[in-house]
């Protein structure tokens, strides 16, 4: 017999399911809506704009449900060898027009012939919200780097806006230029920006190895003075 | 560290110079997309075409797909894996590089929800080259594809080798890519090992899946050095790997067709079929694996399982390029172990669905004469079974009529000649099947080994026979005796007591009689004469049978008939 609270999520679980696939099928229908507007009228922002947010719903909705089922049997992640270069391109040629019609300027740095092993989706999906929180902290710079650091296969994703004022940069790692492990999980629930981290933390500490754990770090970019996310995969 | 990439006041340079090298590279390329909702295919289409892509076919399921694909070479697909009641995406990605139906260098991706990535994940034989999730937005496509279609081209010197049957230049293509680019091995050694598998090079097989594990646990090396230990017949240690794929999260359904294969291997058939059935129930819709628990299940006579596998291979198989008249013989011939001799309901079902699977072959294969001649002795068995003898009968003759027909240059395979010849057996007399025997038919495709057991057949059909028949007139004269009816009692005991196969209980049946009417109506040569002969036919009986009693009392009672005469 299942608790109530058990029966609960159950429902949450099923209900964001369904949510889930309605919402796919009405963005297929507005992407289809737009597509048939002649290109000349169809360059507004606004289409970038639903494009953009419609996007960010359902980042969420799949971090809900992975999220569930990773409390409820352990979620398994999916590790497959990705090139990065090709990977974040693939990205940046997602983002890279609504970014600019948000004014937006996104740069990448990718350590070239990297292969990485990773759960594509998942982190694709912590990329996207992490591109998401900049926009709303309305950063106008986004920097996408990829490199290798100590035994770690790295993904930062720095900005120029406000950064994590609300840490307590006390807690910084002393070595490196005030990193920080995340806060715990009821600090993070706080706000909307720490629903992404938390997540972000969740799929980076699914992948290990014998040896390592992956991990998010949070910090203050010192390049573009803002916020500064740091996904540690094992290389 | 790199400059800042298009970005602030120049969006479109970026895309324009990516899209004009995909434009040109689109153009020449075939692609079908496999969706069954017509929104989402509609819409799969204008993306398709908005990325450059002209020549593009749409069907609606995985069986119009297969047939697409037959006729034609396509460069990219794009396929739902939600397809429907047919088969699912896998599957026909799992049919089209079996069938070889799809090049090595075309392009198969999956288009998936969400919630369904986690199965396509799973599959460690045959993988598509990438996949979408939904929603599609032409963003997402567009930045997808192009990735795809680069990671592919990276490996398109092997591909293409292996399209063009040079498998040697396929692996020094393998050898070169590795040393340009040591950082993608793995999957480099993937298709390494599988050509040596192929070309059953064990020690190489083995020593490239060591080193793709060497860098990373993963699932497909695993399950290459099982593979390697299974064809080594080193079982234990195959079986161990298996069964620790099979323990992982991702299941990896895969594994256990193998572990079946080394059961059955292993002699322990309980084992494999036990096995093929859970991975079944994890994936009901793998036409391989219902017809290999089909077959399995058959060897195990356990017929109620391999009735409903063969029934699933069947209607799984349809319009599939693993369909095979073979699949509908087998289940007929699992569906004939089912009729039953009682529930005539049943009895009604189970014939009927024979007729209709036996219909089918013959509307499907119309051309093969062979498999029509097969039709109809297998007809022949169901209508024996059945009960209805003279419809076997007919069937028979006419598989022979077919046989003996066909036109010279017509081969018939001899498993199906000396089928119908078992059936003549079966169901006419000797002389029939002695005649067949010595037809040109029997002389071309019997062996001497057959047309033996084929007399023999006969005889025992024929013995068969007799015994019916015996068993109806005596039981004919039970019922006439019992009635008072003397006369057409004896009549029937000593029809059925004339045949040498007669049993003492029909002599001594037929001596009761006598006795009856010669006690009623007074002594008769006739009737003592016959009765004399039966009793010495039973003096024949040992004295330890169960019949002896009622021998001696009736041998009693007649000689005190015959002293009463005197």
């Amino acid at each position: 017999m299942r608790t109530d609270y058990e029966n609960l999520t159950l429902y949450l679980a099923s209900s964001i399911h369904e949510i889930k696939n309605a919402f796919s099928r009405l963005q297929s229908m507005t992407d289809s809506l737009i597509l048939n507007i002649p290109e000349e009228y169809r360059h507004n922002t606004d289409y970038h704009k639903i494009q953009f947010e419609s996007q960010h719903i359902n980042t969420q909705l799949t971090q809900l449900l992975v999220t569930y089922k990773n409390n409820e049997m352990g979620y398994q992640a999916y590790l497959e060898d990705v090139i990065m270069d090709d990977y974040i391109e693939e990205i940046l040629r997602r983002h890279q027009k609504t970014l600019s019609m948000l004014n937006v300027n996104i740069e990448t740095s990718v350590e070239p012939n990297l292969v990485s092993v990773i759960d594509e989706r998942l982190v694709t999906n912590v990329i996207d919200t992490l591109i998401y929180n900049a926009t709303q902290a309305k950063a106008k710079k986004i920097k996408l780097s990829v490199f290798c650091e100590k035994q770690y296969m790295v993904i930062q994703v720095e900005d120029d806006g406000p950064g994590f004022t609300d840490l307590d940069t006390n807690q910084a790692d002393s070595e490196t230029d005030s990193e920080i492990e995340q806060p715990k999980q009821k600090d993070l629930l706080a706000t909307n920006t720490g629903l992404g981290l938390l997540f972000a933390r969740q799929i980076t500490e699914m992948h290990k190895t014998k040896d390592l754990q992956g991990h998010t770090l949070l910090g203050k970019s010192g390049e573009l003075n803002g916020a500064k996310v740091k996904l540690c995969f094992p290389a | 560290m790199a400059a800042f990439a298009e970005g602030l006041g120049r969006p479109d340079n970026i895309g324009i110079t990516a899209k004009k090298m995909a434009r040109s590279y689109y153009e020449k390329k075939q692609v079908l997309i496999i969706e069954d909702l017509a929104e989402m295919r509609s819409q799969l289409k204008s993306m398709l075409e908005r990325l450059g892509i002209r020549r593009i076919d749409t069907t609606l399921n995985g069986e119009e797909a297969i047939e697409a694909l037959k006729s034609k070479n396509y460069d990219i697909v794009f396929s739902d894996y939600e397809l429907g009641r047919g088969k699912d995406g896998q599957q026909v990605l799992e049919e089209a590089r079996h069938a070889k139906l799809l090049k090595e260098v075309s392009c198969f991706i999956l288009v998936t929800a969400a919630q369904t990535v986690e199965m396509v994940m799973g599959a460690l034989e045959y993988n598509p080259d990438g996949y979408i999730t939904k929603p599609v937005t032409y963003e997402d496509l567009s930045a997808r594809v192009e990735r795809i279609l680069k990671t592919k081209l990276i490996f398109e010197p092997i591909n293409q080798a292996i399209d063009d049957g040079d498998l040697t230049e396929a692996l020094d293509q393998c050898d070169e890519l590795i040393k340009e680019r040591p950082k993608i091995a793995l999957p480099v050694l993937r298709i390494k090992g599988r050509i040596y598998l192929h070309e059953h090079n064990l020690e190489k097989a083995e020593q490239t899946f060591k080193s793709a594990l060497s860098i990373r646990e993963v699932a497909w090396a695993n399950l290459g050095i099982a593979k390697v230990r299974y064809e080594q017949e080193n079982y234990e240690e195959s079986i161990e790997i298996l069964e620790t794929l099979r323990n992982k999260k991702e299941k990896y359904v895969e594994s256990q067709d193998w572990l079946a294969k080394i059961y059955e291997a292993q002699g322990d058939l309980e084992k494999a079929q036990k096995t093929l059935e859970k991975a079944i129930a994890e994936s009901p819709k793998a036409i391989l694996r219902q017809s290999e628990l089909a077959r399995v299940a058959r060897l195990n006579n356990d017929w109620a399982v391999a009735t409903q596998a063969a029934r699933k291979t069947v209607s799984l198989s349809r319009n599939s390029c693993h369909k095979n008249p073979e699949q509908y013989i087998n289940l007929v011939e699992a569906l004939q172990t089912q009729i039953a001799p009682s529930g005539l309901r049943d009895r009604r079902y189970i014939s009927t669905e024979i007729m209709k699977t036996l219909n089918a072959i013959r509307t499907e294969y119309p051309d093969d004469l062979s498999l029509m001649v097969h039709t109809y002795t297998l007809d022949s068995n169901t209508q024996q079974k059945l009960g209805k003898a003279s419809d076997a009968k007919k069937l028979a003759l006419e598989a022979r009529r077919l046989i003996q027909s066909a036109p010279a240059e017509v081969a018939i395979a001899s498993h199906v000649v000396k089928s119908a010849g078992e059936c003549l057996a079966e169901t006419c007399d000797k002389q029939t099947l002695m005649d067949f025997i010595e037809s040109k038919a029997g002389q071309n495709y019997l062996s001497d080994e057959g047309r033996e057991s084929l007399l023999q057949k006969a005889r025992s059909a024929e013995e068969n026979r007799i015994q019916e028949y015996i068993d109806s007139l005596n039981n004919q004269g039970v019922e006439f005796f019992e009635k008072g009816k003397l006369h057409n009692a004896i009549e029937m005991f000593d029809q059925a007591a004339d045949q040498a196969a007669a049993s003492f209980s029909v002599l001594l049946n037929a001596v009761q009689a006598h006795i009856a009417l010669l006690q009623k109506e007074g002594p008769n040569e006739h009737n003592q004469k016959h009765c004399e002969a039966h009793l010495k036919r039973l003096s024949n009986m040992p004295k330890d049978d169960r019949r002896y009693a009622r021998y001696a009392k009736l041998s009693e009672m007649f000689h005190a008939c015959l002293s009463q005469k005197k």
